[in-house]
């Protein structure tokens, strides 16, 4: 009995330790929030007399009116950027399992030089052949379309890593083989047995690649310079308003505002990381 | 096996199908580069169309072509306006690929900034240019009616060419406070402060001395100053192929020290809080003085003045410098000589344009939109400048023209060169690591010139 | 129904397919593209578009007597023997070792105690999701508010070093490289901290329940649970971790190009940074760029390797499993049609 209570003890601290830890950790993660919402708030002379605080100020409406003077549209910036995000979403995290499973529960011949080659696409550093990508949508004729930012993410190679990874760890063949008894359909078993079984997988990196999508600036930059097609972080780059004045109040309020559609999206994907999902069908 | 076969063969096919149509749009492009090239040095044609495509990295040009078209009824083109914001040089790219793919989006006019302008006007993009003489009539007796600061025009001009040229002026001066000044010495007036600041960094110096006894810096940071020292040099950083450091140049070491060691500025970043807290005399110390043109004062000084409002007039720079500028240029792919025409037409309202119905004019006085009084702005025409009115409250009611039209006329472009921006950033980085003691005079300089080889391929 | 040698193989081709075609469709011309300028003399900023139709074309070098040679590894010499591209790279080594180590360690900290089953930490999907949120900004705002916080001569951090006594006099901690390295550093770790807990996090809900049901009966405790079952079954995520974090760290860009431009002395210069420069700024030199790309390249895939083959038994032993699972069922299925 003496022993249980000092483990009880023992436990207890360690759960104070361990709180005291993940709060002060939350509040790291939660502080730079705060401040670009409360820079929202204030007018650019505050901001660049003094960057850092959490104390908001009036500055607001001038902000929102500064908004509305130029090209800036809120909801033609959240429409285009809901296409791309959702779409280049949709893409990556379907076709990414689709090719995981590939290579998971077939047994082809060039299965291990294809997965081989994925890695390799992998590690090719991006920043030099993104003039290549330029060039290319430049010549088929496709700027100011948004079909260069969903499309290309069926072939997503990171994804397909993690989504084989995962499957190499949780992925037991028994079950398609029962499927396949039953008669079903490859493709439909893929559907219906197989992508259930990867929910927090796919909610993982569906959220990763969302945030990646919508935060991404300098490639819809160059390739969107139509109005009607900006995204939304492009629309908050159009907020500098004349060269030589950044209006940063601003910049901080549309930044604020691109980040809140992820928010929604990421709570909403949240649950799958919190509750805790357990994969069916694998107990044996 | 079969199937595997075909499925090979299915990848290759639409492995060679992919490449031949990049190559075939790669004829493709380069035959319309070509048809493009012929229609323009054709004698006389009229355009496809009524569109006038506007390429810019802010609203500034844009909107004052909006103004222009609202002032001009009669002006029936539509103008295709295409913002993209610079950040990390996103405009450059997205201009040279729409500059390379041509056609009937290509930019017909487009502005560029003093950090990337001559990569345009004088470097690989400089083809795409097409003379102003083509586009506005008697180019050369209007450009010499406005009285443009040389420097300027010589950053515009391709083998003899001008092919740019801009509507604000950015010949800078010594922006500096008046209470100061009473002070440390007893006058606050320009004529005065001019000749005990200056001309030259050894009176800068003593001057630093005089404030620093009574507890002021003379200026805020470092890169205050290097903005006007790196300009008063003779030679680029590279002349013919080879390094170049000019001892003007190499001087800044030294004066650099002599500001951080003896205490004579705040060691303030500019564009950080500290800078603009120094600008409203709220720093560690109060700061005397900063360099800069008219823009500084409209679009940072004045907004983050607070109690030091009408507290500052301006005088000479200790030597003569310029920071910043829009340069307009028009280029090869406008078809047609009636959209030539049109392009003129702009250029010339925004550059040339000396009266008062011209958008320097109105930009000199800050009555660019009506009604609505703006920040008054330095143009490049010193004849506009000198029938405007450049009294600001901010400068305690001086008129800023009396120290700007010298100063444009000062100001020298002949040792800029289209690699500056980092060339000077690598200086000034070398610099500071000298004078806060982490390296030699000699080792800062020998890593500054390896960095430009390794860089850029230039050796001594 | 007869099912004899039925094979599935053509599925395999065939669920691959998407991704190949778009693989050739939008990257494979990049990537020739890319790959070919390495081995050319192209430089200069128009040259990325204007004269495409010859991209084969080989450096020629002046030997002697004006005697045209093609020297197709020029480029790679010229890297090899360039002081700035060396330095990057170890710049780079050096940042990422700093947050790569703590980043992991934290991550596979707070995984564990969010999936144990026993402590049940309240409030643990809170801090999941919020570990998480760095990630969401954008890196620019990220490096604006970090440079703001460590200004001089006045800043939140001079401020407060000074106040609670630690400092005597605000340093300048932008030239300062060291400095710099560390709060680069920081900034990563703090940024993908969460990042790699949520993908530990799923890699952990993916492990059969039951295994630790039976330890639970065994009598087993949470370190030896932790030890015993989550690390061996998080191994092949844990590849997945190794990996994508070696090639990030290695391509890592935007935190010191916004926070602090590769500067002070270049010390805070990424592999990444310098072939950016070389590609887009300056000289443009693309080719030159491509040659340190392909390098860089070279070197991800070396460390890939070593990567793969010290945590390889685990994964072949299971491809081997689900291998003969596979044949297994085959001949089940085939018993079975032949009923």
């Amino acid at each position: 009995m003496v022993e249980t209570s000092r483990h009880k003890h023992i436990k207890m601290i360690m759960q104070i330790f361990i709180y005291i830890f993940c709060i002060f950790l939350a509040l790291m993660c939660v502080i730079p929030f705060i401040i670009m919402v409360v820079n929202g708030t204030r007018s650019t002379v505050e901001i660049q007399q003094q960057a850092v605080t959490l104390l908001p100020s009036v500055h607001i409406m001038d902000n929102i009116q500064y908004m509305s003077l130029g090209v800036f549209n809120a909801w033609i910036g959240f429409k285009n950027s809901m296409i791309v995000s959702v779409g280049a979403t949709a893409c990556a995290v379907y076709f990414s399992s689709l090719t995981a499973y590939a290579l998971m529960a077939y047994d082809w011949r060039l299965r291990q030089p294809f997965f081989t080659f994925i890695l390799a696409v992998m590690m090719i550093p991006a920043q030099v052949s993104a003039i290549g990508f330029y060039q290319f949508v430049f010549r088929i004729g496709l700027t100011n379309s948004l079909l260069p930012f969903i499309i290309p993410a069926i072939a997503s190679p990171t994804i397909v890593f993690f989504m084989r990874q995962y499957l190499l760890a949780t992925f037991s063949i028994d079950i398609v083989n029962s499927a396949r008894i039953d008669g079903a359909k490859e493709l439909y078993t893929f559907n219906r047995i197989v992508l259930p079984m990867m929910k927090p997988a796919m909610a993982m990196q569906a959220i990763f690649v969302f945030v990646s999508s919508w935060n991404n600036l300098f490639m819809p930059l160059v390739l969107l310079t139509d109005y009607n097609k900006f995204t939304m972080p492009v629309m908050v780059s159009q907020l500098r308003g004349n060269i030589y004045r950044t209006e940063l109040g601003a910049i901080y309020l549309g930044l604020t505002l691109s980040v809140l559609p992820l928010f929604i999206v990421y709570f909403s994907l949240s649950r799958y990381i919190i509750a805790g999902v357990q994969l069916g069908g694998i107990k044996e | 096996m079969n199937k595997k076969k075909l499925i090979a063969l299915l990848l290759a096919s639409v492995m060679s199908v992919s490449l031949l149509a990049g190559c075939g749009n790669d004829s493709g492009t380069s035959s319309t580069g070509g048809e493009s090239n012929t229609s323009s040095s054709s004698t006389s044609s009229t355009s496809d169309n009524k569109t006038i495509n506007v390429w810019s990295f802010t609203e500034e040009i844009p909107g004052a072509i909006t103004r222009f078209k609202e002032m001009n009824p009669s002006f029936d083109w539509d103008i295709n306006i295409t913002v993209v914001s610079d950040q990390d040089g996103a405009y450059e790219t997205a201009l040279e690929q729409a500059l390379l793919a041509g056609g009937a989006n290509a930019p017909h006019l487009f502005t560029a900034e003093q950090a990337f302008v001559l990569k345009y006007t004088q470097g690989g993009f400089s083809g795409d240019l097409i003379p102003l003489k083509d586009l506005i009539p008697d180019f050369a007796s209007k450009l010499a009616a406005a009285d443009v600061a040389q420097y300027a025009v010589e950053v515009g001009t391709r083998n003899g060419d001008i092919v740019g040229l801009r509507f604000q002026e950015t010949g800078s001066c010594l922006i500096y406070r008046r209470s100061l000044a009473i002070d440390t010495w007893g006058t606050d007036d320009p004529a005065e402060i001019s000749k005990i600041v200056g001309p030259g960094w050894d009176k800068f110096l003593s001057a630093a001395e005089d404030l620093k006894a009574k507890g002021y810096s003379i200026v805020a940071g470092d890169g205050d100053v290097f903005k006007a020292a790196k300009d008063g040099a003779k030679q680029g950083w590279i002349t013919n192929g080879k390094i170049t450091i000019d001892p003007l140049r190499e001087e800044f070491f030294d004066l650099a020290m002599a500001l951080h060691e003896n205490d004579y500025m705040n060691g303030s970043v500019d564009w950080q809080d500290n800078w603009y807290a120094d600008m409203g005399g709220t720093g560690i110390r109060p700061v005397f003085s900063f360099l800069g043109p008219a823009w500084l004062i409209n679009y940072v000084m004045v907004g983050n003045a607070g109690d030091t409002f009408g507290d500052w007039a301006i005088t000479d720079s200790p030597v003569p410098f310029t920071w910043g500028g829009t340069w307009v240029m028009g280029t090869t792919h406008i078809d047609g000589d009636d959209k030539r025409a049109a392009v003129g037409q702009i250029i010339e309202w925004l550059t040339l344009d000396t009266t008062e119905d011209g958008f320097m004019y109105k930009f000199a006085n800050g009555t660019l939109n009506d009604g609505v009084t703006g920040a008054k702005d330095t143009v490049a025409s010193a004849v506009v400048m000198a029938k405007s009115d450049g009294t600001l409250e901010y400068l305690g009611g001086q008129n800023m023209y009396d120290y700007f039209i010298p100063a444009a006329a000062a100001a020298k472009s002949d040792n800029w060169i289209e690699y500056d921006r980092l060339i000077n950033d690598w200086f000034a980085d070398q610099v500071r690591q000298y004078y806060n003691g982490n390296k030699t005079k000699e080792q800062a300089i020998a890593d500054f010139k390896q960095r430009i080889t390794d860089e850029l391929g230039f050796t001594e | 129904m007869k099912h004899k040698n039925f094979s599935y193989a053509k599925y395999g081709y065939l669920f691959c397919l998407p991704f190949v075609l778009m693989f050739l469709t939008f990257s494979l011309y990049p990537l020739i593209f890319t790959t070919s300028i390495a081995f050319t003399d192209r430089a200069g900023p128009n040259v990325a578009g204007r004269e495409y139709n010859i991209l084969t074309t080989t450096v020629i070098d002046e030997a002697g007597n004006e005697i045209e040679e093609t020297d197709l590894f020029g480029n790679f010499r010229l890297l090899l023997n360039n002081r700035g591209f060396r330095n990057s790279f170890g710049n780079t080594l050096i940042i990422w070792s700093i947050n790569f180590a703590p980043q992991v360690l934290l991550a596979l900290l707070l995984a564990a105690w969010f999936t144990n089953r026993r402590t049940s930490i309240k409030g643990q999907g809170f801090f999941k999701v919020i570990f998480y949120m760095p990630n969401i900004i954008t890196a620019a705002t990220i490096a604006l508010l970090f440079r703001a916080m460590f200004l001089f001569p006045k800043g939140v951090v001079n401020d407060t070093m000074i106040q609670w006594g630690l400092m005597e006099a605000p340093k300048n901690f932008e030239v300062d490289p060291w400095a710099s390295r560390l709060i680069i550093a920081f900034i990563q770790f703090w940024m993908w901290y969460g990042y790699t807990m949520l993908i530990f996090i799923s890699g952990i809900m993916g492990i059969n329940p039951e295994m630790y049901e039976s330890a639970d009966i065994d009598g087993a405790n949470a370190f030896q649970q932790f030890f015993y079952i989550t690390l061996p079954n998080l191994r092949t995520i844990m590849v997945y971790t190794l990996i994508t974090s070696l090639i990030g760290g290695l391509n890592m860009f935007d935190i010191p190009r916004l926070y602090s431009l590769g500067g002070p002395d270049a010390k805070t210069q990424t592999s990444s940074l310098f072939i950016y420069g070389q590609a887009f700024e300056g000289t443009y030199r693309y080719n030159v760029a491509s040659a340190a790309s392909i390098m860089i390249f070279i070197i991800i895939a070396c460390l890939s390797v070593i990567i793969f083959y010290l945590m390889r038994d685990k994964d072949a032993a299971k491809l081997k499993k689900i291998q003969k699972e596979y044949k297994k069922a085959q001949k089940l299925a085939q018993k079975a049609g032949d009923k």
